[in-house]
């Protein structure tokens, strides 16, 4: 038996995300030191291919130009009869699962037990590594701002294999999809998983056909800025975990070596990440510890015994920076000159995006149907539409008096049913998002408050006919530009201390300012700039001199709002469950806290759907844990008034690029300020009925010279004309109260 | 460090007791106490954490006078371990936690307890927490099912059997237990005896209580 084995071991770049080639060298060469050593990779930009232990280098040419039928060939050739193949790069390994599995010396699974580990992965219940929750990128919108709302807006935007990006609004995701499709693809297998907080710990194992040789564990010490491994401690797996790894790999017959990224979250459940079919860059930190993986797989193969074996040195590893001589024979090329900008060489193009195309396998394995290429007619989007109904002149906002008579009932359905004998719940309008006198009108009639932040909104409530008694007053300067009440409103929530001093003095008209006044919360742990600091000890304290002085002559009230858009649902479910917590401390400080204010905006869905429903358990909730609330008012923000305007437009141009169409409307974000902070509908009307713009690569150009201008991505637009009447959904609440002047003289 | 100076040093620290912050009778004392368990629940459960890992961030480490009231513990610019651990407790306890009070002897080198020494006298305290190259420490403990876990709310870790702190060394540990009935606990698979300086064998040696 050859006592000098040659392995070929790809995968080489050593760079801020390393690939694993150089750690496999260094634990192969202390087992075999007389091994013949071969380091592949492929573009000359790859630095570990100048790690010296290498006996020889093989740069390819990049998978963009690789013939891959000749690569196939000179792979075979420089293997021959005895080599052995390590594979370090997750689509080579792919590639060589589909062309050379049946080979057991080239250490890659096959293409089935590829199959079984594919992004994302979803691991049997024995192994107790639960899968995030994920959701294909091809859904529709609004299928994926859901998701990310349900998740706190904590999402992580993965590739097929590997890249991924972490998205906290639906502006980030949608700049972050187009850059892994520009990347991948559309249609590859990209997805939005939810993030998961915890501590992360990596399986390092390896296997020849279907039987576990060895597995440990590691747990990452020092990470750097995109979370790789910078340093780590080396475990013993738990022995159920061992026992149902080993079952795992036997049951798909994992041929070669794996890493099986988790994260453990504060109750020790593990998480899934990734399941890459390769060792870790990590890999050598196993070897100090006394676990040379690499070795053990080559012995399995060839039944050679290391020549030397080393103790574990320790089990703990950090990494470091190392400055070492280039190869003689492969110099460096410069840095790629790149116009006027910075040169940016440290991206290795080693074209394995190019590869994943050539490979044909980056279709998804999430399950979804391809985008469809007609639209489903949409009787709902436009109630009591009608040909009567189209405007002479576009852009046109059309209210829809229904939907907003609908979404008032229900809310304060909603409040009545909520409501106890001792805890009272009511709905406010906030006039922000949509002061047209119909709904201000409408509001008043089904019995809600109304909240003003300046006194012109004030002036316009009291015109609707509202008295100030169902009046809230919010914000920073809500008695901007004069006081123009004629009597005390019903609440006054201060924004500042400042602001806060002066209702301790006499209102201007004589009587007490409000039912109710109190402090806006700016809870710890929210990015706000509004209301009164409490996670600062000292503001704190003053709060509670201020509320002191004030209570003998006006009843307490806490408020806090804060859009549940962009916390995330959960994540606001648990601010309405802090808020409670500092209403008990200062009922317990300061006197009976008798009302909480809570909102700051929700998507209409979530409105709908679980805020709604909730609010009994919130009242019983609040009245459990502070008991001295009386009255408990949400404020939902444009979740009321989102959906109850649609804005028309025409399109003006249709324009054909490369594959596609873009169209030019003559809407633009004047109209629609939040054009893109949000998915919407967006219709064309065809033959009389509204017809969903089904997903697809082009663009709807806004009308005006602005870059930004854009009103609707990935949409399917090949079949519109000029002349063609469009409809976005969802253009009421902001979209109509923001809207401004522009471009039009 | 030697045995007989662990020993030497675990004698200089044998009657130490947690450090506790007190309470004014005044309003100060119930706003500051009050105001730490309602900002621990929005921030740390928002977090998932069993934890308040926040501390750490919250303060910096290093000189804070003794005896110290809860008002002026919040008012601090710096907390050392005392205030953290015991600020830890009083926050773990106020989530319904297991908590257990928790000293420790960190091996510390000659250059650590010199820049201690001026960190210290530059405040007008003298660090007595040092004795030649050992270093008394306070930590939590929080027991769940049975097991005992060790957190560090100074450095926001937690602290292993085999394992250092992130500073220092383990060199011995001493758990408070909960009650009278409570002489030992399992310290994730090491029985430690309550009530005494326990070597933990993280820099060699055999693990087990110091003599005196």
């Amino acid at each position: 038996m050859n006592a000098s084995p040659r392995i070929l071991v790809s995968g080489l770049y050593s760079g801020p995300n390393p690939s694993p080639g150089v750690g496999v060298v260094r634990s192969l060469r202390e087992a075999f030191p007389h091994a013949d050593l071969v380091g592949v990779d492929y573009s000359p930009r790859s630095t570990g291919l100048h790690w010296p232990e290498m006996d020889r280098v093989w740069v390819a040419r990049p998978w963009s130009e690789l013939n891959l039928a000749e690569h196939q060939r000179q792979v075979q050739g420089e293997l021959r009869e005895d080599g052995i193949w390590i594979s370090g790069l997750d689509l080579e390994v792919q590639w060589l699962a589909n062309t050379m599995a049946q080979n057991p010396r080239i250490l890659v699974p096959s293409t089935e037990a590829l199959n079984a580990i594919r992004k994302p992965p979803t691991l049997p219940d024995s192994l107790a590594i639960a899968t995030p929750d994920y959701l294909s990128l091809d859904a529709p919108d609004n299928s994926l701002f859901r998701f990310c709302r349900r998740h706190d807006w904590r999402i992580w935007v993965k590739g097929p294999y590997y890249e991924a990006r972490f998205v906290s609004d639906w502006r980030q995701l949608q700049a972050a999809r187009g850059e892994l499709q520009e990347t991948w693809g559309a249609g590859a297998g990209l997805f939005a998983q939810a993030h998961v907080a915890g501590h992360e710990v990596s399986i390092l194992l390896c296997a020849f056909s279907g039987r576990l040789i060895d597995a440990v564990m590691m747990t990452k010490r020092e990470v750097t800025a995109e979370g790789k491994t910078w340093a780590g401690a080396i475990a013993e797996l738990p022995v159920a975990l061992s026992a149902a790894l080993a079952d795992f790999v036997a049951a798909i017959g994992w041929h070669g070596a794996a890493e099986v990224e988790m994260v453990v979250d504060a109750a020790g459940r593990r998480w899934i990440i990734e399941w890459n079919p390769r060792f870790p860059a990590w890999v050598y930190g196993a070897t100090l510890a006394g676990r040379n993986l690499p070795a053990k797989l080559v012995t399995a193969v060839t039944g050679l015994v290391p020549e030397t074996s080393k103790l574990a040195r320790s089990t703990q590893f950090v990494r470091v920076v190392l400055e070492i001589p280039t190869r003689r024979d492969h110099s460096l090329p410069d840095i790629p000159e790149d116009g006027p900008n910075p040169g940016q060489s440290a991206k290795h193009p080693s074209g394995m995006p190019e590869l994943a195309r050539r490979l044909g396998n980056t279709s998804s394995r999430l399950g979804l149907s391809p985008p469809l290429h007609q639209g489903d007619e949409d009787p709902d989007a436009v109630p009591g539409w009608g040909p009567e109904m189209e405007p002479a002149a576009t852009p046109c906002r059309l209210f829809l008096p229904e939907v907003a008579r609908r979404a008032i009932t229900a809310a304060a359905g909603a409040a009545n049913c909520a409501s106890r004998p001792a805890l009272g719940v009511r709905i406010v309008l906030s006039i922000k998002t949509d002061p047209r006198p119909e709904i201000l009108e409408m509001a008043r009639e089904h019995g809600l408050m109304l909240e003003a932040i300046s006194q012109l909104e004030v002036s316009a409530a009291l015109r609707a006919g509202v008295e100030p008694h169902d009046v809230i007053l919010n914000g920073p300067a809500k008695w901007w530009p004069t006081p123009s009440s004629p009597g005390a409103f019903k609440g006054i929530f201060f924004d500042s201390l400042n602001e806060a001093a002066m209702y301790v003095g006499d209102s201007p008209w004589g009587g007490p300012w409000a039912g109710v006044i109190g402090p806006r919360l700016r809870l710890p742990g929210t990015n706000s700039r509004f209301g009164i600091d409490v996670g600062d000890p000292d503001v704190f304290g003053r709060l509670v001199d201020i509320l002191t002085d004030l209570k003998d002559r006006q009843d307490i009230g806490v408020q806090f709002h804060f859009a549940s858009s962009a916390a995330g649902l959960p994540g606001w479910f648990h601010l309405f469950s802090a808020s409670l917590a500092w209403c008990s401390l200062l009922t317990e400080l300061v006197g009976p806290v008798t009302w909480l204010d809570v909102g700051g905006g929700y998507d209409p869905e979530d409105w709908n759907d679980e805020i709604l429903g909730w609010l009994t358990e919130a009242a019983q909730t609040a009245a459990a844990r502070v008991p001295s609330l009386r009255q408990l008012v949400l404020e939902p923000g444009k979740a009321l008034t989102q959906r109850t305007s649609v804005l028309l437009s025409r399109v003006v141009d249709v324009r054909r690029r490369e594959g596609t169409v873009d169209v030019v409307a003559d809407a633009s974000i004047a109209e629609l300020p939040h054009a893109t902070a949000f998915p919407r509908k967006a219709l064309r009307l065809r033959d009389g009925a509204w017809i969903s713009l089904v997903p697809g690569a082009g663009t709807i150009l806004g009308r005006l010279c602005m870059e930004n201008d854009i009103l609707g991505r990935n949409l399917h637009l090949a079949d519109l004309r000029v002349g063609d009447l469009l409809c976005f959904t969802d253009a009421g609440a902001y979209d109509r109260s923001m809207a401004y002047e522009f471009g039009r003289a | 460090m030697l045995d007989e100076d662990l020993i030497a040093a675990a004698n200089v620290w044998r009657a130490a007791h947690p450090s506790g912050l007190l309470m004014h009778s005044a309003m100060c004392c119930r706003v500051a106490a009050g105001w730490i368990v309602a900002n621990d629940r929005s921030l740390a459960e928002a977090a998932g954490t069993i934890v308040p890992w926040w501390l750490r961030h919250w303060k910096h480490w290093g000189p804070s006078p003794w005896p110290l009231h809860w008002c002026e513990a919040v008012r601090l610019g710096t907390w050392d371990c005392g205030v953290f651990a015991a600020a830890g407790d009083h926050l773990m306890r106020a989530r319904g936690l297991d908590s257990r009070r928790v000293l420790a002897i960190e091996e510390a080198t000659p250059t650590e307890t010199q820049q201690w020494r001026h960190l210290w006298e530059a405040a007008g305290r003298e660090p007595t927490w040092t004795h030649g190259a050992a270093a008394y420490h306070e930590v939590c403990g929080l027991v769940s099912d049975g097991v005992l876990s060790i957190w560090d709310p100074t450095e926001a870790v937690w602290i292993r059997p085999g394992e250092s702190l992130p500073q220092a060394p383990v060199l011995a540990l001493k758990v408070f237990a909960a009650n009278d009935q409570e002489l030992m606990v399992n310290w994730q698979g090491v029985n430690l005896p309550c009530g005494v300086w326990v070597r933990t064998g993280a820099t060699g040696g055999v693990m087990g209580p110091l003599g005196s």
